[in-house]
This record gives structure tokens, sequence and C-alpha cells, in this order.
């Protein structure tokens, strides 16, 4: 037997062995397919060692799959390209002709012609325009919404008392949520993800659309379509490719991925995963309505209070603690603070013009007054 | 479960109820005693526990002993696979029903740090895992990327790539392969 026989005999078995550990691993494993499987694991001990490397293989994988979540997905073009079809093992497949890096240089310089001609179109209204880098600011009133198309065909509806920034550079869509609430329709480019900066943490996106909501200590993310990913840091907001495995484990982040209908709060220390909930409801702020289930007065207030001409302040933390369910229509978000001490035994006080206090109405309290 | 009857393969069978009860057990246990490590492997695979492994295996165990009419052999043995599987299934549904009531519980609670220790080789076969990876043809990159990485199902990826299962499968078996390859130093 030849070197390269061994070596093909070798990669067979190894394929054959990758494809039973996926098999194994599998929710819809059949019972036949079992057997045969310790049929083949018995014919040859290579068989049973290729199995047990392979399957050590994929579990190493799937526990460090988080740190691997930076690897871009390949881009259209370069998938459009590829010849591959699996007949033989990559490392046999892969041609001495044409070196890696050629293609890459190629692909790289498209990209950077695309993107120069874009940003011409852009200059003025508002733009600052560098050679593929584009800053803008977008703030919102209080129950003001505002509506942004940007250039790559993404679009964001920013809502109201919120503001934000938007860099747009070759490599990276970056947009930075400084406060309140906005939902993001991507428009997938895999080749330059598309990255929200909320508080200390980063929701990723390819193709796809979520809501993301700023709160006083808390950043809330839901997916109304496709996936994102959310990863929350310990101290800077990003880092940066491939420095995953060097950073030290303190401030290893949190990460999450979340199909349509799931949430996500994270603060400056965790993340929790929330009831998910229907697509829709997280994107009705668009249309005049804040709906909410048994969520606590502490996330509902600031929320409501982005509508409201009065600043909301809640004296009582156990005020907080009360949970809220029902709708809350924009234009008539004072309307419904003021109507807060009939649902909720809390005080509205008017301390000025401008000026709300909650706080907890105590049966105490109540007695000092029928005193007085 | 329904299921055609086979016909016995082990001779004839006693019309003594005990006698086959006993010979259904001894049945039983040479079964085990040759699958043993494949159905350990098995629920292995799906659970990384090896303890957890060997708990399942004798559940079955005890379980096909208490089968109500012994059959043929060949039916128990994917009897003993099935009732196997469903024994890892529920101890997966179990395992997240117990990490969705801790993040209830955990609330702004820091997460745990992860072990230095093994995070040190750890590390080094990322960096060699990142290396194969990047050296993946891109639509096989595509397929190991989604199924594993991101943990997309299989059939989800192949809707996404407009290709088979049957090909997603290929792909991510190469990819996996490639890695395997790489992290033994081969060329």
């Amino acid at each position: 037997m030849t070197e390269t026989d061994k070596t093909n005999e070798r990669h067979a078995i190894e394929q054959k062995a990758a494809e039973w550990v996926l098999r194994v691993q599998a929710a819809d494993v059949t019972e036949t397919e079992l057997m045969e499987w310790d049929a083949w694991l018995k014919v040859d001990e290579r068989h049973r060692q290729a199995f047990d490397a392979l399957e050590a293989t994929s579990a190493l994988i799937g526990r460090e799959r988080q740190t691997l979540m930076d690897i871009p997905l390949p881009d259209r073009a370069s998938l459009a390209a590829d010849g591959y079809g699996g007949e033989q093992a990559i490392s046999a497949h892969a041609s001495p002709g044409m070196p890696r890096w050629a293609t890459r240089w190629a692909m790289a310089a498209g990209a950077l012609l695309v993107v120069g001609a874009a940003s011409w179109l852009l200059l003025g209204d508002g733009w600052i325009a560098s050679p593929g880098n584009q800053l803008k600011v977008v703030e919102t009133q209080e129950s003001e919404h505002r509506r942004i198309e940007l250039d790559d065909g993404s679009r964001i509806e920013l809502g109201a008392a919120s503001s934000l920034s938007i860099n747009y550079s070759t490599e990276r869509r970056t947009v930075v949520l400084e406060t309140g609430e906005a939902l993001f329709e991507v428009f997938e480019d895999p080749g330059r993800p598309f990255v929200v900066l909320a508080g200390n943490g980063t929701i990723t996106a390819v193709g796809t659309a979520f809501n993301v909501r700023r709160e006083a200590s808390r950043v809330v993310v839901t997916v109304t379509e496709g996936e994102v990913e959310v990863v929350q840091q310990g101290r800077s907001p990003i880092v940066p490719a491939g420095r995953g495995a060097n950073a030290p484990s303190d401030s290893s982040p949190a990460r999450q991925t979340l199909a349509v209908g799931e949430r996500v709060a994270y603060t400056a220390n965790s993340m929790t995963r929330l009831d998910d909930v229907m697509p829709d409801s997280a994107t009705e702020w668009r249309d005049g309505r804040l709906r909410y289930r048994a969520e606590p007065l502490k996330h509902v207030i600031p929320d409501v209070d982005r509508y409201s001409a009065h600043t909301v302040i809640i004296g009582d933390a156990a005020v907080g603690d009360l949970r809220f369910t029902g709708t809350v229509f924009q234009d008539s978000a004072d309307e419904w603070l003021r109507g807060i001490e009939r649902v909720f035994p809390v005080e509205v006080v008017e301390l000025d013009g401008e000026r709300l206090l909650l706080r907890l109405r105590e049966p105490r309290e109540q007695e000092k007054m029928n005193d007085r | 479960m329904v299921r055609e009857r086979q016909q016995p393969i082990d001779g004839p069978t006693s019309d003594e109820s005990d006698t086959d009860r006993s010979e259904h057990s001894a049945r039983i246990e040479r079964l085990f005693r040759e699958h043993n490590d494949s159905l350990v492997r098995f629920v292995f695979a799906r659970l990384q526990s090896e303890a957890e492994a060997h708990e399942i295996v004798q559940e079955a165990y005890v379980r096909l002993l208490k089968l109500d009419e012994p059959d043929a052999v060949s039916y128990l043995r994917a009897f003993m696979y099935r009732t196997a599987a469903n024994l890892v299934q529920d101890r997966l549904k179990q395992r997240q029903r117990r990490s969705e009531l801790r993040q209830l519980l955990v609330f702004d609670a820091p997460e745990p740090r992860p072990d230095t220790d093994l995070a040190v080789d750890a590390d080094e076969a990322l960096a060699i895992i990142r290396k194969a990876i990047d050296e993946m043809p891109p639509k096989c990159r595509m397929a190991f990327l989604l199924h594993k990485v991101r943990e997309m199902p299989v059939a989800a990826v192949a809707e996404r790539m407009g290709l088979s299962v049957r090909m997603v499968r290929l792909y991510v078996a190469r990819a996996l392969a490639h890695c395997r390859e790489r992290l033994d130093g081969l060329q």
C-alpha cells in the first residue's frame, strides 16, 4: 500500500466516523441506524478509535462554540465560486494552484470599490464622510419617532427620546444606541456585520430584524426576524475578532444567540433570558402602543416616561417591583401615569410642574391622615 | 411501541414460563454485555457525562429485564437502543428545565468563571481549530459554522444554503474530520 493509499484509507475512515458522530448526536437517530453504527464500530479497531477521536473533537467544538462565534460566515460571492462538493478530504482538496491570500486580496479590493462609490453618494446631508467611513448622529424628542433609511438597505426606526450614532466602515456597520429604543431591520451582508452597541453589550446581526431598548440599568433585546447574537462584556464594549482566546478569564463575555421571539436583558454584570414573546409585540411601540405582560413598574415607567411631558421618579423600590399587565397608549401616557393610583397601592405626587413622584401608599400613612 | 413481531432465532422456546423468564434474562444480559461499549459510547456522545452514561445503560438494562413478553434477539437489540435513546432524550429535557430554572434564580448574579487550568490546552486547540476553519472551502465552512457553532439544525442549514440534508451532513462531516486531522498534527 502506498502512502497515498494509506492517507486515502485514513480519510475514508475518519469521514465515516465523522458522519456517525453527527448521526449519533442527532435527536432523530433511529434504532436501525444505531445498530448499523454498532456493527461498523466492531468491524475494525480503527473505526472505534476514529469515532472516539471525532466525537472528542465535536465535543470540544461544542464546549467552545461561543468563542468561535466571531468567525464570519462566507459571503455570497465566495459561496457561489466554491466548487468543492465534499468528494475528498479537505486537506486533499486544497489545490496547490493559486495561494489563498491572492484570492482574498482580490475580493477585498472589490468590496472597497463598492463602498467607496456608496460613500460619495452620501456626502452632504449631515453625513461626515471619510473614505469608507461615515458617521451620523440621530436624536428624537419626547413622543417623536423617526425612520432612518441607510445606504446599505438597512432601516432603523428610532423611538421617542432616543439617540443613536451610525458609523459605517468597510469591515463593519456599527450603531451605538445611546438612549431609548430602536427597531433594526438589517440588510444581509455577511462580509460586513451589523453591530449595535448598547450599554456594555453588543448585538450582532447578519440579515435580520430586532428591537433594542435601553433602560436605566439594563438593555432588553428582542428578535423579530432571523437570528442575532448578543454579547455582554465586563469592560470594553468590543473584543476584536480573534482575540477571544487571549482575553483574561474575568472579562470573558456572556453570549446568547437569539431566534425569533426570544428576548434577553443584560445589565453591567449579567445576562438573563426573558420569556419569549410574540415577535410583533416588541415592535408595537411603532404603532403608538406599549404593551406589557407582568412587567415590573421599574421597567414600565422609564419606557412610558419617554412619551410623557413629565419626568417620573420612582420614590420607593417596592413601587418598582409592582407588576403591570396591559397596554399604554403613547398619546395618553400622562393620563396613564396619573391613573396608576387607581390600579396600584401607589400615590402620584406632583413635585413641581415637571416632575411626578410615585410612592407606596401604605395603610399606616392613611391611618395617620385619618387621625388628623 | 407497536412493532411487527419477528421469529425467534434462538432455538425453541419452552412451555414452562419460569424457564422463559430466566432464558429471557440470560439473553438480555448477553445482549448488554455484547453492546455495553457502544451503548455507553452512544450516551456519552449525547450527554458528555461518563457517570450519566453508565446510569442510563443500567436503567435501559432494568427496563428490558422488566419486559413482559420475551422476544427475539433482533427485536430486543433495536429495543435496547430505542430505550437508551429515549432515556437520553428525557435526560436532555430534564437538563434544559434545570437550566431554565437556574436562569430564573440567578437573575443579576455574575457569570461563573471558567476553569483556567483547562483553558490553556483548550486555547491551543482552539487556535488550531480556527486555522482549520479558515482552510475550509466556503460552502463547507458555512455548513460547519451554522450547524456546529451556531447550533442550527441540519434541516435548517440545508434550507438556508439551498442544499440537500445529505449534502449538508457530508460538508459538516468533512469539516469535522478536517479539524481532527489538524488537531492530530497530520498533513
